[in-house]
């Protein structure tokens, strides 16, 4: 019997009915996560308000005037003070945002692509390759991820630009790590050898078979990378070692504001408080991800 | 109430035990009144699928369950209510008075520790005696349960060990306080075949010789005949036939034992193909209202979905059935 | 009215005709290096260590051991998961890798497929039921309409209506039914020998039933020759046509299924079955037919693999390896089963055992 004659004869066999795929279902369990749901929120709002920065700072983040410098909270026309010289604390904040969160996002994004790749690579090479790339990518374990982060942009030099190459060094390493333990872990697995079985090539294999499963625990910890990423930001930038002045940012703006400690304190916490908000905010979506990537939860 | 003994008190008594899961939103009823006793020095064979909830009925009498688990009935070991003992009290029913043996050694043993110390251990939490003593009595133990050259095996650790060597150390450390009950959750179902027998037959030699009590977890039809003095079938978390295991497995009276013991024979029917039992293990997502085999038995009457049967005694000697339509009454 | 899956794309055609065994294997052997400590000695584990036999048309050879016997090993030889150290594998007539008139590992590929053991891993957890029984089948180029239709109807066969199992995930699924998956997937390109390695081994005795019939029904239908692994000794009796026992990587014993279940030869196979608890409990074993566990392959002396756990091990079977020896219909690699071997328990074991046979 011909494949059309089946086909045509039976129509209940044809093409099973589209259903949510995999992506869809996480996009679903994600919503029902409340936390999860919040953390975006909050999130959400950083982000749009960074980006609308010129539309709803009150002040220009550059301009300042002595007379009104480390004005207290709930200064009229300066809603969140201002700093040392003058210059309004709730629009540096607005649009430091800017910065901070691509200092954030930028080099996690970037190092996930390369060491996820690299990483996925290796856990389905040989022991040469493989070998290869482990130990050289140990030899960037020998250095705490800060000390690697100040002594690359010590090299490289000030700007934003350089922020972002040396974050992304230090970050390339622990991604590709966690890939390739996580393709080792997956390549093992019964219906990986079910597709080596067949006429597959190495190529279809890695991308239909591992790639949807390691993506998993790989955007889970990049995700948590981010927050990471920003507050070692926000650090180089607190040392001197990013973005010059006066360029709006969190970090630097901590380290402006460290001697209104004296005067005003609580201007001084307030890049710190965003600092903390944001990477919170992070790790929480991160986690909630974690949760609704796995697969093993059964939906109600 | 039942007694299934006829030697007096029994050591052990379940009188409507049941455990009840926290999952998600809902609850998984794992167990739903199940009613046993057990005689000292006797043997008996729980049998049941996977989700039967025979691994928890065992764990339950140990009081070995997850904090989301809720226990109710009653259990009693040596006439004492078991179900209100405090962590103390747990703690010393656990090994001296009950011992356990579970499915995979590896799990259950720690690693870092030589399988010496960890017999050791085992001995001196329920007695008080000099190390060097205790030691002596795990060397006792090893040759007890025939481990060759067991003088160099206190010195090892658990994962230099084979898999048969492995269990018979869970086993010298479940008798190292010499309990009266020994509960054993499906210890042979990760061995080979020829392994297998050796240490049932162990078991077997070891309950005779200090007049322990057993109760043995498994799936697996032959392995239970070997041990098990009686037998009690499991499904949807209740006992649904218990009885003498030659005359349970020659008549069974209950058609969920019988579709299973003939599965294990490999029976045919008229067309030469295997029997099975049709349809899938019940969802425990709730309390059964009626026989939860009822789905899937080829005798269902309408009682059956209606109201739960209860584990009533049928003409022959020690041998009781949960069914409104058994065998025997044709 | 049985829907024949087979198409004309898909699947190898019947060369050799049915005289000629379908799979024969010669000399196969598997050794993995291993590493007993940082500076230890490099030792080899001889997991398969020349196993050779052959496969009818039509048959289902099935293969019990224990652990460390080399059963599964030689499945992932056979598919080449596993590269093979030595030996030859030769499909209906054509050698693996030789030459023009060989079988490329592709065509291999598409004329032998594997059912796996049910475990969580044997499907990927984040495809859809359909599409893992679609892969084989776009891996082999075929387009993804006529692919999408040939895994509806694969699914509809085993018994899982495409509509209400094509798009669902393996953990929504019971047992039985990943076990169906697997088969359905195993079954996508047409092959003409299916491997079971362990396939119902993690089911309930209820559910096996069903997944022993259903693979029953699909034999007799498409013609397919099976090679059925398990440690259960009597799920193998009740499928098999013939029985291979493998012991520490080499076959004891290999002839028909009753044969050798009814009047074994080789001592490892007597006391594997006198293992087997029997469902009645007046047959109680009373002691154990064999002491001590099954050991590991590492570096084995010359002689006898069975020999350390023999109670019939002579000073013969130390020195020499026991060649396969044909008793009947059966191969047994026993010196106790050749004359001439210089056993001196030969001549009665042989009379003992060719007598049973002339009983029955």
């Amino acid at each position: 019997m011909t494949m059309t004659q089946l086909q045509s004869a039976s129509p209940s066999v044809s093409a099973a009915t589209k259903a949510p795929g995999y992506w869809r279902s996480v996009g679903q369990r994600l919503m029902r996560d409340r936390v999860g749901i919040a953390s975006a929120l909050v999130l959400l709002a950083i982000v749009v308000s960074a980006l609308a920065a010129p539309l709803i700072a009150p002040h220009d983040p550059n301009s300042g005037s002595v007379m009104t410098r480390l004005s207290p909270i709930g200064t009229p026309g300066h809603l969140l003070g201002t700093d040392a010289t003058g210059r309004d604390i709730l629009s540096r904040l607005i649009w430091g945002g800017r910065l901070s969160l691509l200092s954030g996002i930028t080099p996690v994004v970037l190092a996930t692509l390369i060491g996820g790749t690299l990483g996925i690579i290796a856990g389905m090479s040989g022991r040469l390759v493989n070998g290869i790339i482990m130990r050289i990518t140990d030899i960037f374990f020998a250095f705490p991820s800060i000390l690697l982060a100040v002594a690359i942009s010590g090299v490289l030099g000030n700007g934003l630009g350089n922020t972002l190459v040396s974050l992304t060094v230090v970050f390339v390493p622990q991604v590709l790590r966690v890939a390739e333990s996580a393709t080792v872990q997956i390549a093992r697995q019964d219906y990986v050898d079910a597709a080596r079985a067949t006429t597959a090539s190495r190529l279809l294999i890695m991308t239909s078979q591992v790639l949807p499963n390691v993506l998993s625990p790989i955007l889970i910890f990049a995700t948590s990378l981010i927050a990471v990423s920003l507050v070692v930001a926000a650090g180089l930038n607190f040392i001197g070692l990013g973005v010059a002045p006066p360029a709006a940012e969190w970090g630097s703006m901590l380290n402006e504001l460290r001697d209104a400690i004296y005067i005003n304190p609580t201007l001084s916490i307030l890049p710190g408080v965003m600092i903390v908000a944001t990477s919170v905010c992070f790790n929480l979506l991160s986690d909630s991800l974690g949760s609704a990537m796995n697969i093993r939860e059964t939906d109600k | 109430m039942l007694d299934f003994t006829n030697q007096g008190t029994p050591l052990l008594s379940l009188r409507d035990l049941s455990v009840r899961f926290r999952k998600g939103k809902g609850h998984v009823h794992a167990v739903n009144g199940v009613d046993l006793d057990l005689a000292p020095g006797e043997t008996v064979g729980l049998l049941g699928e996977s989700g039967s909830g025979k691994s928890i009925t065992l764990r339950s009498i140990m009081r070995l369950l997850p904090d989301s688990a809720a226990l109710g009935g009653k259990i009693s070991f040596d006439g004492q209510d078991v179900t209100q003992l405090n962590r103390r009290g747990l703690r010393s029913l656990r090994g001296a008075g009950i011992g356990m043996v579970f499915q995979e050694p590896l799990v259950a043993m720690d690693q870092t520790f030589t399988v010496g110390d960890q017999i050791v251990e085992a001995i001196r939490a329920h007695e008080t005696i000099s190390r060097g003593e205790a030691r002596k009595r795990a060397l006792e133990l090893l040759e007890l349960v025939q481990i060759p050259s067991a003088r160099r095996r206190l010195d090892s650790f658990p994962q230099e060990l084979s898999g048969g060597m492995r269990q018979r150390v869970m086993i010298a450390v479940a008798l190292a306080a010499r309990p009266r009950l020994l509960l054993a959750d499906e210890p042979t179902t990760a061995l080979d075949v020829t392994v297998q027998i050796q240490i049932l037959l162990l078991l077997r030699e070891i309950q005779r010789e200090f007049g322990m009590a057993m109760i043995f977890v498994t799936h697996d039809i032959g392995v239970a005949a070997q041990v098990s003095d009686r037998l009690a079938v499991m499904y949807g978390g209740r006992i649904v036939e218990s009885g003498p295991a030659g005359q349970l497995l020659a008549a069974p009276e209950h058609p969920y034992a019988e579709g299973l013991i003939s599965a294990a024979r490999g029976h045919r029917d008229g067309a030469g193909r295997l029997m099975g039992i049709p349809g899938r293990p019940p969802r425990l997502e709730q309390a059964p209202q009626g026989c939860s085999f009822a789905p899937r038995c080829p005798r269902a009457i309408a009682a059956c979905a209606e109201s739960l049967p209860k584990l009533t005694a049928t003409g022959r000697t020690d041998h009781a059935v949960a069914c409104y339509v058994p065998t025997s009454r044709g | 009215m049985t829907q024949h899956i087979r198409t004309e794309s898909l699947g190898l055609p019947d060369v050799g005709g049915p005289a000629q065994p379908l799979l024969i294997v010669r000399d196969l052997k598997k050794h993995f290096p291993v590493r007993s400590g940082l500076m230890g000695k490099a030792e080899k584990v001889h997991a398969v260590d020349g196993v050779s036999f052959r496969i009818g048309k039509g048959e289902t050879l099935g293969i019990v051991g224990e652990s460390g016997c080399g059963k599964s090993t030689t499945t992932r030889l056979l598919l080449d998961l596993t590269r093979r150290d030595a030996g030859e594998i030769i499909f209906d007539g054509r050698g693996l890798g030789g030459g023009r008139d060989g079988i490329s590992l592709k065509e291999l590929r598409r004329g032998m497929q594997m059912v796996f053991q049910d475990s969580s891993t044997s499907l990927n957890p984040r495809a859809r039921i359909l599409d893992i029984v679609m892969f084989p089948l776009r891996a082999a180029g075929v387009d993804r309409t006529k692919a999408r239709d040939r895994a509806s109807m694969l699914l509809d066969r085993v018994g899982l209506h495409p509509h209400a199992f094509g798009h669902r995930f393996a953990h929504e699924l019971s047992g039985g039914q990943r076990q169906r998956v697997n088969i359905a997937r195993a079954l996508a390109t047409a092959p003409r020998l299916v491997i079971l390695d362990e396939a119902v081994s993690a089911l309930d005795k209820s559910v096996e039933a069903d997944v022993l019939n259903l693979l029953a029904d699909l034999k007799a239908e498409e013609g397919l020759t099976y090679l059925f692994i398990s440690h259960d000794l009597g799920v193998v009796r009740e499928v098999s046509d013939r029985v291979m026992v493998m012991y520490l990587g080499q076959i004891a014993e290999i002839g028909p299924a009753e044969t050798i279940y009814d009047r074994p030869g080789h001592p490892y196979t007597r006391a594997l079955l006198a293992a087997v608890p029997s469902l009645d409990p007046a047959k109680q074993i009373a002691e154990p037919p064999l002491k001590g566990d099954p050991p590991n392959p590492i570096n084995p002396e010359p002689g006898c693999r069975f020999r350390a756990r023999c109670p019939y091990a002579e000073g013969v079977c130390k020195a020499v390896d026991p060649a396969p020896v044909p008793v009947g219909e059966v191969e047994i690699s026993c010196h106790m089963c050749n004359r001439a071997s210089g056993h001196s328990q030969a001549a009665d074991w042989l009379d003992a055992l060719t007598k049973e046979t002339a009983d029955a």
